[in-house]
């Protein structure tokens, strides 16, 4: 009887484990279902980006920033090179392309060449330790909470305690899929919304927390 | 402190510091200084030594009277890949003696590093010597080894080479007419563990080959079950039906036969038609397709739904619409970030266009259609601008309509349905991750879609038929599920395309 009872809980447990398991399909579907996922994708197709983004850039993690005396409230995000052969290793060179969008319509749409068009190599990509499966579940819950923290960060609102968690897993999950080499980049893209993020108690790495 | 630095410090300038302004006793010093170049001259009798380099032979050295001198090709060498302009600056050394005393110190230096990068070869091809892979490992670990190992021994050998390779490995440019070959000079340095690593990837294709055989064996195992199978079928409805035995005299008759047609569309689709099955490839066709150019472990996906896929033609249960295995023909590896043009590339070829990769980047560079930013470090990194993708083909005659296609499901995979079948294809932007299963490559990709697998019973679309520049792969087939992630993280880019005369 005991057996049988052991046998039940662990055919349970083995049901609930695999129903926990999803494949990066799943994590796909979950990221390009965010607004800010398919804004980005929009983006792209601009009238002042899509003469300027060549086809083979990578794109980056869209950090948001506000302007408070024009009461502009968006996005910012990177349009960088990226090496494209499979053979040699992945290579990113520093951006060449800042697109600005807005989930509201508050700053209207486009794209600007930065300046040092001849940017250096930033060296090995640093996502190819990461598995399918966690490099998707990571970006998808990136995503998720940053359209969760964002209008916090627009709002300058104080923080409740529900809001630490999103906070917290944005945090975590930023450091795990973004690309170190372009975080000072980050920082450059949205000063503001780093000191935010560390006013409210998150320890970023250095080039994030710099200055 | 850098390898120059160190040399420079001890090395040239011991030869090349001003003489100071004297007094006295050291006069007579200077003065020793000074006539000491006439006196080495008139001692040697040769002059000085004159450093003659160009591209064709950049080691030749010949003393003032024209007899030649001959310090030793490491010694060259390392001064080129260690020293800032060495040759200018061993020129302008004055005297023999001080040439001679120079190349002394750097000779022993070189030495030092030769003997070093001995002790660091050995090493390096005994940890990667095909002794250390286990002969009773599955071909699968043994391959993942043997790449690891190709992958390591070109690493870990220029690692040990570095101080005598010069000047700098060329990078890939259609533009510049460089292939990202290694410069000549790096041979005698570099020949061991070339050779290793060709060797090492001959028995990696030997090891594919096997992979491929084996695989063919139990596809056509299969494929002639099923044919036993449908013959079965066949000849049992046939004597149901007409009560005669004629059926059974010979197969062939059988299959000729003018059946009821109650089986036929039962199990088979007999008036399906069968297409060129991808799984009777010769092995140089599986390697011109590049089944394994992603890995092992993908390629043998591949082959895997290359049965899948036969059992299912044979089976009538689906069809190819396009041509994706003539297509393949034209599949090429890119070069840099050109795969926009080298999808056009192909689209031009398949409408029997005379072109080349180099002269299309070459066209689109001047058009403006195709960038390639010269980056500090010296690589180039390449790319089309969205608006531009397409432009080549229209410039060469074809009518082109390009999508951002944001609209419902049906409309879109439809406009690529529709393509697919009244043109043979279309080019279609992915994003990198999805469509290489690697976190690493994050860009976006355009690529030429072949062809397409359509269910036999419900016309769904099941799969796509790719070539991908960026991998040399060619007829990859992806299912619709992935296909479609992948197409959607590139905002479903989709470009369009037909013969001006046609509608």
């Amino acid at each position: 009887m005991k057996n049988q009872k052991n046998n039940r809980r662990f055919l349970f447990a083995l049901v609930l484990s695999l129903g926990a398991c999803k494949n990066s399909g799943y994590w796909m579907d979950r990221l390009d279902a965010t607004k800010l996922s398919q804004a980005e994708n929009k983006l792209r197709f601009n009238s002042s980006c899509a003469h300027v983004i060549p086809e083979e850039f990578a794109r980056s993690i869209p950090i948001p920033f506000k302007i408070k005396r024009r009461g502009e409230m968006g996005f910012k995000i990177l349009f960088y090179p990226a090496e494209m052969e499979s053979a040699s290793p992945s290579m990113a060179a520093s951006p060449f392309v800042e697109g600005i969008f807005s989930l509201d319509g508050s700053v209207a749409d486009h794209c600007v060449t930065t300046a040092d068009q001849k940017g250096g190599v930033l060296g090995r990509s640093d996502l190819n330790r990461l598995s399918m499966v966690s490099y998707y579940r990571g970006k998808s819950l990136l995503y998720e909470n940053l359209e969760i923290i964002s209008p916090l960060y627009f709002a300058d609102s104080s923080l409740q305690a529900e809001n630490l968690k999103n906070i917290n897993a944005f945090v975590r999950e930023f450091k795990r899929v973004s690309e170190p080499a372009l975080w000072p980049d980050y920082y450059r893209l949205s000063p503001d919304f780093w000191n935010w993020l560390k006013q409210n108690g998150q320890t970023l790495p250095q080039p994030l927390s710099a200055q | 402190m850098s390898q120059f630095e160190t040399l420079d410090k001890t090395g040239l300038s011991l030869y090349t510091k001003p003489v100071p302004l004297l007094k006295g006793k050291k006069i007579i010093a200077a003065l020793f200084l000074i006539f000491l170049p006439c006196l080495s001259f008139a001692l040697s009798g040769h002059g000085k030594i004159i450093w003659i380099s160009s591209k064709k032979s950049p080691c030749v050295f010949k003393r003032q009277d024209g007899t030649p001198y001959n310090p030793g090709i490491i010694v060259c060498y390392y001064m080129r890949a260690n020293l800032k302009d060495p040759v200018s600056q061993f020129n302008r050394l004055p005297t023999e003696a001080s040439q001679n005393g120079f190349l002394h110190t750097i000779s022993q230096r070189a030495n030092v590093v030769y003997l070093r990068w001995g002790k660091q070869a050995k090493a390096i091809l005994n940890w990667n010597d095909l002794k250390n892979i286990p002969p009773d490992e599955t071909p699968e670990a043994k391959l993942q080894t043997l790449m690891e190992m190709k992958k390591r021994v070109l690493r870990d050998g220029k690692k040990a080479c570095e101080p005598f390779l010069w000047p700098q490995a060329e990078g890939s440019s259609y533009l510049h007419k460089t292939n990202g070959s290694w410069p000549k000079t790096w041979r005698p340095f570099m020949r061991p563990f070339y050779d290793r690593y060709f060797l090492l990837g001959k028995k990696a294709q030997e090891l594919e080959s096997k992979e491929v055989g084996r695989s063919q064996k139990k596809v056509q195992s299969l494929l002639s079950k099923i044919q036993g199978f449908k013959t079965r079928m066949k000849t049992g409805g046939f004597s149901m039906a007409q009560g005669s035995v004629q059926a059974w005299d010979s197969e062939k008759d059988v299959r000729d036969a003018e059946l009821p047609g109650l089986l036929r569309h039962f199990v088979l689709d007999q008036k399906s038609p069968q297409p060129p099955s991808p799984h009777l490839l010769s092995d140089a066709e599986y390697r011109r397709r590049g089944y394994f150019n992603r890995g092992f472990v993908a390629g043998m996906e591949r082959l895997k739904d290359d049965a899948l896929l036969s059992w299912s033609h044979s089976s009538g249960l689906s069809r190819t619409v396009g041509d994706p295995g003539g297509k393949a023909r034209n599949i090429i590896h890119q070069k840099n970030g050109a795969c926009a043009v080298e999808a056009q590339y192909e689209v031009l070829k398949s409408y029997g266009q005379h072109v080349t990769p180099k002269g299309l980047a070459n066209e689109a560079f001047r058009k403006g259609y195709y960038l390639e930013p010269q980056l500090k470090s010296g690589d180039s990194i390449a790319g089309t601008p969205w608006n531009d993708v397409g432009k080549l083909l229209r410039d060469h005659g074809l009518s082109i309509h390009a999508f951002p296609l944001t609209s419902k499901n049906a409309t879109r995979n439809g406009e690529l349905d529709k393509a697919i079948k009244d043109n043979g294809g279309a080019l279609v932007g992915v994003g990198t991750t999805r469509l290489w299963n690697n976190p690493a490559y994050s860009g976006t990709h355009e690529i030429f879609v072949t062809g397409e697998e359509v269910s036999n019973k419900t016309g769904q679309v099941l799969g796509y038929y790719i070539n991908d520049t960026g991998t040399g792969e060619a007829m990859r087939f992806i299912s619709k599920n992935d296909f479609d992630r992948a197409w959607r993280d590139a905002g479903y880019e989709l470009i369009t395309f037909h013969e001006k005369s046609k509608k």
